[in-house]
């Protein structure tokens, strides 16, 4: 037996040294061509996705539906929901009449733009209308997956700690909108929103933060329009 | 652990280049401070993927690519290795990327020939 590889044979005619093949491929390319896909076809329709990332309880679900409160006179809304189970926020979301579909990610800590691409296909497109994402939640994986979206927000709530944009700084980097969420919660916590937002523009500069409750209203109306606007940039 | 959805498309990526007859037995991966991975996590969701592909004697190698960074206080150019580099002339940070930090690139693989062959 050959006493390098234990291949059975003795003559030895088959090379030992490896050899090295140059692939120099991205490694995200195959979720970027989704996304680029998903980007052009949205584009055509002059629609908007929106992808919007935090930690579990983190208030994404009642900030969606807040947002599509506001929102849905003017632009109708489609909704993706991702979690690893339940269809919960799927059924949260239905109550303010905007169509939505529920991914199951299972185990998957994250959205690929493939998952987006086929619950799109479940859904009502139209020209001009406004497909809002919810990540799954999580404050790092989901950041590195483009979704073909035009914008991407980030939400942390009061009650996470002022500090968590210097623990989690990936997610803010490749923000295009912070928001902080339960505002109303602030009289009850130790949280400094200036010195949070402070936090977020040390990791991002230009980014703008906006301090929002979905109970109270708070914040609401500002994000809305940096969303519509979209329609108009 | 989005390591392991990565290392699955590398894994993938890779396995899509062995020639016929050969076998893998390494990928080498370049990344940046800004690219969200962890070495060690990669490697642990490499050794997950490779034995889903078949490819359970392959190896990774992660290679750290440096970003070029600036202090956009007192000017100093340097090669920025974690995204939590501050200057490391003055101190200061945040800090200027000026070019790379997101690479995750799949540079090259190595192969042998097959032992069955």
């Amino acid at each position: 037996m050959c006493e390098f590889c234990g291949c059975g044979r003795t003559d030895h005619a088959h090379g030992h040294d490896s050899k090295t093949i140059e692939v120099q491929q991205d490694v995200l390319n195959h979720n970027r061509e989704h996304a680029s896909n998903l980007r052009n076809r949205l584009g055509e329709m002059k629609s908007h996705l929106v992808n919007i990332i935090g930690s579990p309880g983190c208030g994404k679900t009642e900030l969606l539906a807040a947002l599509i409160g506001r929102i849905n006179t003017q632009r109708k809304c489609i909704v993706i929901e991702g979690d690893l189970a339940t269809d919960n926020d799927a059924v949260r979301i239905s109550k303010t009449g905007a169509p939505v579909r529920q991914i199951q990610t299972g185990t998957a800590c994250h959205l690929t733009a493939h998952d987006v691409e086929h619950a799109l296909g479940h859904l009502p497109l139209e020209k001009e209308c406004l497909v809002l994402v919810e990540n799954v939640g999580n404050l790092v994986c989901p950041s590195m997956f483009d979704l073909g979206e035009s914008m991407r927000i980030v939400c942390l709530s009061v009650t996470e700690g002022t500090d968590k944009p210097q623990k989690y700084p990936v997610s803010f980097r490749e923000a295009d909108s912070a928001v902080i969420t339960k505002s109303d919660l602030m009289p009850h916590v130790d949280f400094d929103a200036g010195a949070c937002t402070r936090m977020i523009q040390q990791v991002k500069p230009s980014v703008p933060v906006v301090l929002t409750s979905a109970r109270t209203g708070e914040g609401i109306e500002e994000l809305s329009g940096s969303i519509l606007k979209l329609y108009s940039d | 652990m989005h390591e392991t959805a990565i290392a699955m498309d590398i894994c993938e990526t890779a396995r899509a280049h062995v020639p016929p007859g050969h076998r893998l037995v390494a990928v080498v991966v370049e990344y940046g401070p800004l690219s969200g991975i962890i070495p060690e996590a990669l490697d642990f969701g490499f050794s997950i993927a490779a034995g889903h592909f078949d490819l359970d004697s392959a190896k990774l190698e992660a290679r750290l690519v440096p970003a070029d960074a600036e202090c956009p206080l007192c000017g100093e150019s340097f090669s920025m290795k974690t995204m939590w580099d501050d200057c490391p002339s003055c101190g200061h940070a945040p800090v200027t990327v000026r070019e790379g930090g997101r690479e995750l690139r799949l540079k090259e693989i190595k192969v042998k020939e097959s032992a069955d062959v």
